[in-house]
């Protein structure tokens, strides 16, 4: 996997209405689509998943870039489609060595897999048009609550955040230290998997110190800059929830469960 | 000289997410000739790295070639031929030290172009040597508990030991102190003399280059606006400052000397310029 092929994190800037929607609408719509995904059934689940396309023409990201997100998962999806249709019981449709595959089997194996990438095309679709800092937000707006608890929201919301926006930082990093072992030889293109797998210990090893290092130092630097955490904390831009953006959330949720009786 | 490297009209743009590649690279072309010490200069952004990484074959023009002595270098198999001939020595370059022992990270390189036993410590002992390093001292610690000069020299030790026809250096000044620099310039000296290498140091500060380069490559926007040597840079045909680099102070002094028609024997050389400023004081009895 090159670092281009994770895409989750990975903010596309547009001048359309879904980029506009306040952070915690999307949170709210995203949470209530992976709920509608694993209650779906059959017509459900490809009739959402047409209704998502045009979502994400609409918020025109590329396809090509959302696919990609898939990538990360496509393990998970091949073994959870093999599992289902080879130890679901049901009419048997094929019958080879010891494996048969039934038709319950591959309906379920279709299902189950039409909502793990499903799921990944919802969590890409809200990081790529929502910036790090906007979902962080939204997220520590939604999790107030649980400051009643205890929790320390703003702290655990602050570390998401800059997580988030370090991915590509970390993923330039590393294309920067492939470069440079290849410099001194080493093979990242070779054959010889055994050999690849020796020459990736000369990127995590530097990988690892430099990230450690950089958290070190920006920990440093917002003590340094009176970051105390979040209470009395104020924004610079205070989130507002407008008319358009509740009707186009409210519009969401409405058409995901309409979906549910198709 | 004989040409040693050519690129010929090369371009090269980054792959952005979602949106157009950014043009980092438009229409390059040079040449460094054999046993030459060439600077590539510009400002930030001006890409100046990814010409180096062009340079050293680790980053593949989307337009334009690069030929190694009259060669071109073309396809995969001759694109890794062209790698073992040039090491190319990235910023910070103690950031990319990985091994538990001095001695091992200087080894990596030469391991994985296939040497062992005796040949491996010879070029792990020669390499060191060079940049001024003491196994003996510093080969069984761990590269991380170095200082900043020596992790800068153990790195480029490590590129040395794969004894690089063409070394390409991107902004190896940076972060030195007046020692860890001194000491740098003499091991490149030392490898150029000793292996009649080429050098290319990338760079946007041209004081520490100044001694040591014999042609400037000036960049900017991604554009090369030209080859030029030292007295043409003294000379003030092109604007330094107006691509965000200024002139060392021996050149600002020969320029000076010039203005007042003061003549400078070779402009080159702070020697002279200073034996130039000594003779002009002394017959006007100027103190």
């Amino acid at each position: 996997m090159t670092g281009s092929d994770i895409t989750i994190g990975q903010y596309l800037a547009a001048p359309t209405a879904l980029h506009g929607v306040d952070p915690r609408l999307k949170f709210i719509a995203v949470f209530a689509g992976i709920v509608m995904v694993f209650i779906y059934g059959g017509w459900s689940i490809v009739a959402f998943a047409v209704f998502l396309l045009a979502l994400l023409a609409a918020a025109r990201l590329p396809l090509l870039q959302v696919l990609k997100s898939l990538r990360t998962v496509w393990v998970i999806v091949v073994v959870t489609f093999l599992l289902q249709v080879f130890l679901t019981p049901g009419e048997v449709v094929w019958h080879g060595w010891f494996l048969s595959a039934t038709d319950t089997g591959l309906y379920n194996g279709a299902l189950f897999s039409a909502r793990v990438l499903l799921l990944v095309v919802l969590l890409a679709a809200l990081t790529m048009t929502t910036p790090p800092l906007k979902l962080a937000d939204g997220l520590e707006s939604l999790l107030r609550p649980l400051k009643y608890l205890k929790v320390p929201v703003s702290r655990v919301t602050t570390v998401i955040s800059i997580t988030l926006m370090f991915i590509p930082n970390i993923l330039e990093q590393s294309r920067r230290l492939v470069r440079a072992q290849m410099a001194r030889g080493a093979d990242f293109e070779s054959a010889n998997v055994l050999r690849r797998a020796r020459d990736i210990a000369p990127v995590l090893v530097p990988l690892f110190v430099k990230v450690f290092h950089d958290a070190d130092e920006l920990a440093l630097a917002m003590d340094a800059r009176a970051y105390a955490g979040g209470e009395g904390r104020t924004r610079l831009y205070p989130m507002k929830i407008g008319a358009l953006e509740a009707a186009l959330t409210l519009a969401f949720v409405a058409v995901s469960i309409g979906l549910a009786f198709v | 000289m004989a040409q040693r490297l050519r690129l010929e009209d090369v371009s090269y743009s980054y792959p952005l997410p979602g949106r157009e590649d950014a043009p980092a690279l438009q229409g390059a072309g040079l040449s460094v000739e054999s046993g030459e010490v060439f600077c590539i200069a510009g400002a930030n952004g001006s890409g100046k790295s990814t010409l180096a990484q062009v340079c050293a074959g680790l980053l593949v023009p989307a337009s334009g070639q690069i030929l190694y002595g009259e060669e071109a270098v073309v396809g995969r198999g001759a694109l890794r031929g062209f790698r073992r001939k040039v090491g190319l020595l990235f910023q910070s370059p103690e950031d990319q030290l990985f091994a538990d022992t001095v001695a091992k990270d200087i080894a990596f390189g030469p391991r994985n172009h296939g040497l062992k036993g005796e040949e491996l410590k010879a070029a792990v002992v020669g390499a060191a040597g060079l940049v001024g390093l003491s196994l003996d001292e510093l080969g069984a610690r761990s590269p991380f508990s170095l200082s900043g000069g020596e992790k800068r020299r153990a790195a480029l030790a490590g590129v040395l030991a794969l004894e690089p026809e063409v070394l390409v250096l991107d902004e190896p000044f940076i972060g030195l102190d007046f020692e860890g620099r001194e000491r740098l310039k003499s091991a490149l000296v030392s490898y150029r003399e000793e292996r009649g290498a080429s050098i290319i140091i990338v760079t946007h500060e041209l004081s520490d280059v100044w001694p040591l380069a014999t042609r400037f490559a000036l960049l900017s926007k991604g554009r090369l606006l030209g080859v030029k040597d030292k007295s043409d840079l003294i000379s003030g045909d092109t604007d330094l400052a107006a691509l965000g680099m200024k002139l060392p102070q021996w050149g600002e002094l020969a320029r000076e000397l010039l203005r007042l028609g003061i003549p400078v024997a070779d402009q080159s050389d702070p020697l002279a310029i200073a034996g130039a400023l000594a003779s002009h004081r002394e017959a006007t009895g100027d103190r």
